[in-house]
């Protein structure tokens, strides 16, 4: 197996890639080496060498602690609480949110048996004593793990003297009814206001 | 080579890769079974594969013994109705993972039709009582159930009030006498269709019996593990209630 069949093995275990537009892919890579491939080299090397997950947070960023943890004119006393980075990401292109975060990690699911233990609980808990947080807003998947661990996260803060709330869950902006799935027609229907 | 249609409940969802999954259902005719669903995570189907969710599916398998590929749609999206209330959806989460301790392939037609009907009434009051009624059906129909019918002393029919953790066979009040203490205690509604329970303690009663055949019998039995969701959901019910 020679370097480029290697290169195309490696793009296509990436997600959203398989073995046809890996292939593709690199072909593309090696026609344009000089703007870009050797930039996307040197962009990745410098990912790989310099990029660490926030102890705060758990954001990924070059530096520790990332930057939303370290810009002085986000809410520190309001923090956004996520499953993964990806959905951290998501919420500040939206550009709305200007608190800060917490990604758990993951979710507890009690049907597989991921129990609190896995998830970053105890780093939230310790920031809630810390750093004079007010409101958490549980930004989970609305899915039954999703919804699971955010029932789990209110009962374990609930006396915690903060509030707590939920994103809203129904019919999503520009939506029509007639395309909906029954289950956003019921939640939409019983979170009415 | 099989291939065929049947409704199925949804219990487990494993992610295969980015849009695809590895579905476990309870189906009506089919028993216990697993699928490769393509897709189960596209856009199109979104809200579809959660637990809980009824679903008209179709199996198609080169071999009996493949796993094979599952293709669904929609019917009832039971999850939906209990997203938002943590009591319910953790008694969804339990009946589905007690659900996948079901051997694989043999069909329980009145199973699959008393866990509809505990789904259905699940948002609804006295779903407490509708999931311990369930549960004992449970473990009724996977063979560790008390036997309820009858007072194993007397061979009274009312006023069963006990039953053996050993034997399994149900007691009278009068003759339960200084063995009560041993003997774990059956919630009066348990005993009715639709009766509701006096007290928070009596619910108590009724998952701690079911639960203890569940552990005691059927777990040891089958060589299996109580499910997370069941264990989470008697520490709740003793901390909240």
């Amino acid at each position: 197996m020679n370097e480029i069949d290697t290169l195309i093995r490696l793009f296509s275990r990436l997600p959203g890639f398989g073995a046809r537009s890996a292939r593709r892919t690199v072909l593309y890579l090696i026609k344009k080496r000089e703007t870009q491939f050797l930039p996307l080299i040197s962009a990745m090397t410098s990912v790989a060498e310099h990029i660490s997950v926030c102890p705060v947070c758990g954001n990924f960023d070059s530096q520790t602690p990332c930057a939303v943890c370290r810009d002085v004119k986000r809410d520190p006393t309001t923090v956004c609480v996520v499953q993964d980075v990806a959905d951290l990401w998501a919420i500040e292109r939206s550009g709305y949110f200007k608190g800060k975060y917490h990604v758990l990690g993951g979710l507890l699911s009690p049907i597989d048996g991921t129990g609190p233990d896995e998830l970053k609980l105890p780093v939230l808990e310790k920031r809630i004593r810390d750093e004079g947080i007010k409101e958490l807003i549980l930004a989970l998947p609305a899915t039954v793990d999703g919804q699971t661990t955010g029932h789990y996260i209110t009962e374990l803060f609930q006396n915690a003297g903060i509030r707590i709330s939920s994103l809203a869950q129904g019919i999503p902006v520009g939506g029509e009814l007639d395309y909906m799935d029954d289950g956003t027609i019921r939640t939409a229907l019983a979170s009415r206001r | 080579m099989p291939d065929w249609n049947d409704a199925g409940l949804v219990l487990r969802v494993v992610k295969q890769s980015e849009r695809n999954a590895v579905v476990t259902f309870f189906t009506q005719n089919n028993g216990r079974t697993s699928g490769l669903c393509k897709g189960a995570f596209s856009k199109t189907n979104t809200g579809v594969f959660e637990t809980g969710n009824l679903l008209r599916i179709r199996k198609t398998a080169r071999l009996e013994e493949h796993l094979g590929t599952v293709s669904a749609d929609l019917v009832t999206a039971y999850a939906a109705d209990v997203l938002n209330d943590a009591d319910r959806l953790l008694l969804l989460s339990s009946a589905c993972a007690l659900l996948t301790m079901l051997p694989e392939s043999e069909p329980d037609e009145a199973l699959f039709t008393k866990t509809v009907s505990f789904l259905t009434v699940l948002p609804f009051d006295g779903f407490w009582e509708a999931y311990a009624r369930w549960e004992l059906f449970f473990l009724t129909a996977i063979g560790f159930g008390p036997d309820l019918s009858v007072c194993a002393l007397t061979g009274r029919k009312d006023g069963l009030a006990y039953v053996s953790p050993k034997t399994g066979r149900a007691v009278c009040a009068e003759a339960a006498g200084v063995w009560k203490d041993r003997l774990l205690p059956i919630p009066a509604f348990l005993m009715t269709d639709d009766g509701l329970a006096g007290n928070a303690d009596e619910i108590k009663k009724a998952l701690a019996l079911t639960g203890f055949f569940l552990e005691n019998h059927a777990a040891k039995t089958l060589d299996c593990r109580i499910p997370f969701a069941r264990k989470r959901l008697f520490e709740r019910i003793m901390v909240k209630r």
